[in-house]
C-alpha cells in the first residue's frame, strides 16, 4: 500500500515547518557585544555630567574620571554598526553595544580582534511588581482615606513635615513602564509648577514624551511625591525627578535589560541621587538559584550605579505567593534598597511580598512599607497594591532622609534607613529590618530601648521571660504586644522566623538538646532586641 | 502502664516544643524555601499531564479510504516525562490515552467495510499509546519549559475499536423509530497495534502536534483501502 503523502498532506507539512522555522534560532535576534578595551577614547567628565552628578560623586569620593565612563570607541561602534542589521543600545558601563544581527552577521563580528564577548539576548518579561488595581476615580471611602493617611504616617512622614523636610534638592529617577496624565493630573502639580520634573526619556521608543502608556509609573511617582489635596501619597513631594520609561507596561511583551541599563547610565549623567525601580526579572530566564546579585546584568549594573554614589531602591517583587516565592533580580543585588511589602491591618508581611535570603543566603528585603496604597494613577486616586508602591514610599523616604544630611554618602545612607527600621537591629526574610522611621532621621537625642524580656537558661532549658512592666493581661493580639523571633544557624542564617503575640510572661521556651553550639536565637519585643547564641 | 509511658511521651514533647500555648500569626522555615528543587519545567525532570484535539487529515493516493476533514478528529489525555540533558537537549516519554475517529466519507466509490452508504459511518479507535521522544529546546530560559519542538515514535494498542453506523430508515421500524445505529465492535480486520512518528512545537504549555501512522490500519489479509493516517492538533499541558 502506497503510505506516500498527498498534495494535501505536503501543504500540512509545509505549514508545520513554517511554524517550525519561526522557533529557530536563525532569525535576527538581539546580542549584547561586548569589547576589549577603550582605546583612543577621550572624556571630560565636566562636559559629560550634569553639575548634580560632580557633586554627587564628590560627596560620595567616587573619582570623576572613571573608565566606565569613557565612551566606547568610535572605530569599534561603527566597525560593528556596519557589520549588523540595526543598533539598539550601547552601555558605556559595560562598553559594549546591543545589537539585532543574525547568526552570520555575529559570527563575523566574532572575529574582530576588539571584540571580548557576544551574549545573545532572548526576548523577556519584566513584570512591574504589582497586583490587579481597582479604579475609585477621585473619591474615596473612609478605609481608602485611613489607608492614604496610613501609608506615610506608618512612616513617620509627620516627623519629616515637623522639620520641614520633602526631599528637596534631591534628585530621584523612576525607571518604569510610562507616567500617563503626569502632566496634568492634580496630584503632581505642585511638581510640575515648581519644574521639578528635570528630564523624561523613553528608553523604548527612543524619544523624550513619557506621558502615556501604562499608568503604573504615575501610581509610582504619586507614592513618591504626589499629593491627594492637602494629604501627602508620599514623603519627596519636594524632590526633583526624571522619567525613564524603560518597560512596556501591561502588555509586558518582551523589554529587556538594555532599557534599564540605559536608563541608569543616563540617570548617573544626570545627577540622580536615588532610583526608583519597581520591576524585577524572575522565572522567565532565571532560576532562583540565580538570584545571587551577580548572575543578572541589571544586579550588575545596579551594584555599579551604588559605586558611582547612586542609591537603588527595588520593589523586592509579588512572588510571595507563587511557586517562585523568593525575590527577583535587580532586588538581589547587594548594594540595592530592597523593599518588602506589609499589609496595613495586620502591619506584618503581606502574603504576595516576595521573600529573601538572595540565593547566597544575604538578608534580602532590607526594609518594607505598606504593600497596599492609594496612589493617584491615570484617572485620579486608586487603591493599588504590590511591592511596586512600597519600593516608592521607602524611596521618597530615602530623600528625606538625605535631606537632612546631604553629606551622606549613598551606602552610608542605606545603612541609615536600615538603622532607622522599628526592628533593627532584628531582622527577617520578610521584614528585612522592619519599616523605616523618620524620628531617626529627625530627632537628635536618640533614646536607647529599654530592656522588655529576658534570657532565662535553667535546667536545660532557655526560656524568654517577659518582663513584669511589659506584659499585659490582655490576650487579644494588638500590634504592640508582638514578639519576632528567628532561629539562626551557626554561619548566620536565618532558618525559621515568627511573630506570635504575647500571652504569657514565659513566651518561649527551648530545649538546650535541640539547638547545636553556635546556633542563635534572636528576639524583638517592644523595640528591644537581644540573642541569645546556644 | 503503657498510658502511663505514652503521656510521658506526650508531655516531654510539649516541653519540647517552644511554647504550648504560643498564639503564631506568622511563620517561615527558610530551610524548606531554600532546597533546590530536583523536578520542574527546567530542572532536571519535569512531569506533567497534557489533553489535546486534532483533526485527521486524509493522505492517501486516489482509491484510499477518503475521510471527512473536521469530523475526523483525535482526543487525547496523556502524562509526559522530560529528562533534561542540557539547556538545549532532553528525552522523554509519553503514555497517553487517545480517541481517534475516522469519519468515511459515504459516496459511490466506496468500498471500505462495505459499498452500501449510510447517511455516516465512523470507525473509532481507543488507543493506548507509548512514545518516546527527543526534545530540542530553543533560547536561554529559566524555571519555563519555553519553546521546544520534539520528535519522537510511538507504538499503540487499541482495545476498543468500533464501527459505529448511523442511518435513517424511509420509515418508522417496529421500535417506533426513523433512526437507526448500529455498533460493529472491536471489528476482526482492524490492526490493534500500530506505530508512527510524531512531532510537536511548543511554547510552554501550548503544543501543535502531527502523527503521521507508518503501520496499515487493516490486517494484510483484508484489502481495504488504507485510512488517512496524518493527525495534526492543538496540546494543552497542566502544570
Amino acid at each position: 500500500m502506497n503510505l506516500l503523502p498527498n498534495k494535501q498532506t505536503c501543504r500540512t507539512v509545509f505549514l508545520f515547518v513554517l511554524i517550525i522555522q519561526c522557533f529557530s534560532a536563525q532569525a535576527q535576534q538581539k546580542y549584547w557585544v561586548f569589547f576589549t578595551n577603550k582605546a583612543n577614547t577621550v572624556f571630560n567628565p565636566y562636559t559629560y555630567f550634569d553639575a548634580k552628578a560632580i557633586e554627587r560623586r564628590i560627596i560620595n569620593n567616587v573619582s570623576l574620571v572613571d573608565s566606565t565612563d569613557f565612551p566606547i570607541n568610535e572605530f569599534y561602534y561603527n566597525t560593528v554598526s556596519a557589520n549588523v542589521d540595526s543598533v539598539s543600545n550601547s552601555t558605556r558601563w559595560f562598553n559594549g553595544m546591543c545589537v539585532y544581527a543574525n547568526e552570520n552577521q555575529i559570527q563575523k563580528i566574532q572575529q574582530f580582534y576588539f571584540v571580548r564577548s557576544i551574549e545573545a539576548l532572548p526576548f523577556q518579561s519584566m513584570h512591574l511588581a504589582s497586583y490587579n488595581e481597582t479604579s475609585f476615580n477621585e473619591k474615596l471611602s473612609d478605609d481608602q482615606k485611613k489607608l492614604l493617611v496610613g501609608q506615610t504616617t506608618r512612616l513617620q512622614a509627620d516627623e519629616f513635615k515637623k522639620a520641614n523636610i520633602d526631599g528637596s534638592g534631591i534628585r530621584i529617577a523612576i525607571f518604569d513602564a510610562g507616567f500617563p496624565n503626569v502632566d496634568t493630573n492634580p496630584a503632581f502639580e505642585h511638581i510640575r509648577k515648581a519644574n521639578k520634573i528635570i528630564k523624561t526619556y523613553d528608553f523604548v521608543r527612543k524619544k523624550d514624551f513619557v506621558y502615556g502608556y501604562a499608568e503604573h509609573g504615575s501610581c509610582v511617582l504619586s507614592c513618591i511625591a504626589g499629593k491627594a489635596g492637602d494629604v501627602n501619597i508620599g514623603l519627596a513631594t519636594g524632590a526633583e525627578f526624571l522619567l525613564a520609561r524603560t518597560e512596556m507596561g501591561k502588555r509586558e511583551p518582551f523589554s529587556e535589560e538594555e532599557n534599564w541599563l540605559a536608563a541608569v547610565e543616563w540617570s548617573d549623567k544626570n545627577g540622580v541621587q536615588i532610583i526608583n525601580s519597581s520591576l524585577g526579572y524572575t522565572g522567565d530566564r532565571y532560576f532562583t538559584t540565580d538570584m545571587n546579585g551577580k548572575k543578572s546584568l541589571v544586579s550588575r549594573a545596579a551594584n555599579l550605579a551604588a559605586r558611582k554614589g547612586i542609591l537603588v531602591v527595588n520593589a523586592a517583587g509579588n512572588e510571595g505567593s507563587s511557586a517562585w516565592k523568593t525575590i527577583g533580580t535587580p532586588a538581589d543585588a547587594d548594594s540595592v534598597l530592597t523593599v518588602g511589602g506589609i499589609d496595613m491591618a495586620s502591619d506584618f508581611h503581606t502574603d504576595f511580598s516576595s521573600y529573601g535570603p538572595t540565593a547566597d543566603n544575604r538578608l534580602k528585603p532590607n526594609v518594607c512599607a505598606f504593600g497596599h496604597v492609594i496612589a493617584a494613577g491615570k484617572n485620579g486616586l486608586e487603591k493599588t497594591q504590590g511591592t511596586s508602591f512600597s519600593s516608592p514610599l521607602v524611596a521618597g523616604f530615602a530623600a528625606c532622609a538625605l535631606q537632612t544630611n546631604r553629606n551622606l554618602k549613598n551606602m552610608e545612607l542605606y545603612l541609615e534607613i536600615e538603622k532607622s527600621a522599628d526592628l533593627y537591629p532584628y531582622f527577617d526574610y520578610a521584614h528585612g529590618y522592619g519599616v523605616p522611621q523618620a524620628s531617626y532621621f529627625t530627632e537628635k537625642n536618640k533614646t536607647q530601648s529599654t530592656a522588655t524580656f529576658d534570657f532565662v537558661n535553667e535546667n536545660n532549658y532557655l526560656t524568654v521571660k517577659i518582663q513584669d512592666a511589659f506584659f499585659g493581661k490582655d490576650t487579644i493580639d494588638t500590634k504592640s504586644n508582638r514578639l519576632y523571633y528567628h532561629i539562626e544557624n551557626d554561619k548566620g542564617v536565618i532558618t525559621s522566623y515568627y511573630i506570635i503575640s504575647v500571652e504569657n510572661q514565659d513566651v518561649l521556651k527551648f530545649s538546650n538538646y535541640d539547638y547545636k553550639k553556635g546556633q542563635k536565637i534572636m528576639v524583638h519585643y517592644k523595640n528591644y532586641t537581644n540573642s541569645f547564641t546556644f | 502502664m503503657k498510658k502511663l509511658v505514652l503521656f510521658l511521651i506526650i508531655a516531654f514533647s510539649f516541653l519540647n516544643t517552644m511554647c504550648s500555648s504560643q498564639n503564631v500569626l506568622f511563620k517561615q522555615e527558610v530551610t524548606l524555601d531554600t532546597v533546590i528543587p530536583k523536578k520542574g519545567p527546567n530542572y532536571r525532570n519535569f512531569d506533567h499531564y497534557y489533553i489535546g484535539y486534532g483533526f485527521i487529515f486524509d493522505t492517501q493516493h486516489f482509491g484510499a479510504l477518503e475521510t471527512i476533514i473536521g469530523s475526523s478528529t483525535q482526543f487525547v489525555f496523556g502524562f509526559r516525562h522530560k529528562t533534561k540533558i542540557n539547556n538545549h537537549y532532553a528525552i522523554g516519554y509519553d503514555i497517553s490515552y487517545n480517541t481517534t475517529g475516522y469519519s468515511i466519507k459515504q459516496s459511490p466509490t466506496k468500498s471500505f467495510p462495505t459499498s452500501v452508504n449510510y447517511k455516516s459511518e465512523k470507525l473509532l479507535m481507543r488507543n493506548f499509546r507509548v512514545e518516546l521522544y527527543n526534545r530540542i529546546n530553543f533560547g536561554k530560559r529559566g524555571n519555563k519549559v519555553g519553546k521546544f519542538m520534539d520528535i519522537g515514535a510511538f507504538g499503540e494498542y487499541g482495545f476498543a475499536n468500533a464501527l459505529i453506523v448511523k442511518d435513517k430508515l424511509p420509515a418508522t421500524n417496529a421500535f417506533g423509530s426513523t433512526k437507526v445505529k448500529m455498533v460493529n465492535k472491536n471489528p476482526n480486520y482492524v490492526n490493534k497495534l500500530n506505530y508512527g512518528i510524531t512531532t510537536r512545537i511548543a511554547n510552554n504549555r501550548v503544543a501543535i502536534y502531527a502523527t503521521y501512522r507508518l503501520s496499515e490500519m487493516f490486517l494484510a489479509s483484508y484489502t481495504y483501502p488504507e485510512t488517512a493516517n496524518l493527525i495534526v492538533g492543538v496540546q494543552v499541558g497542566f502544570y
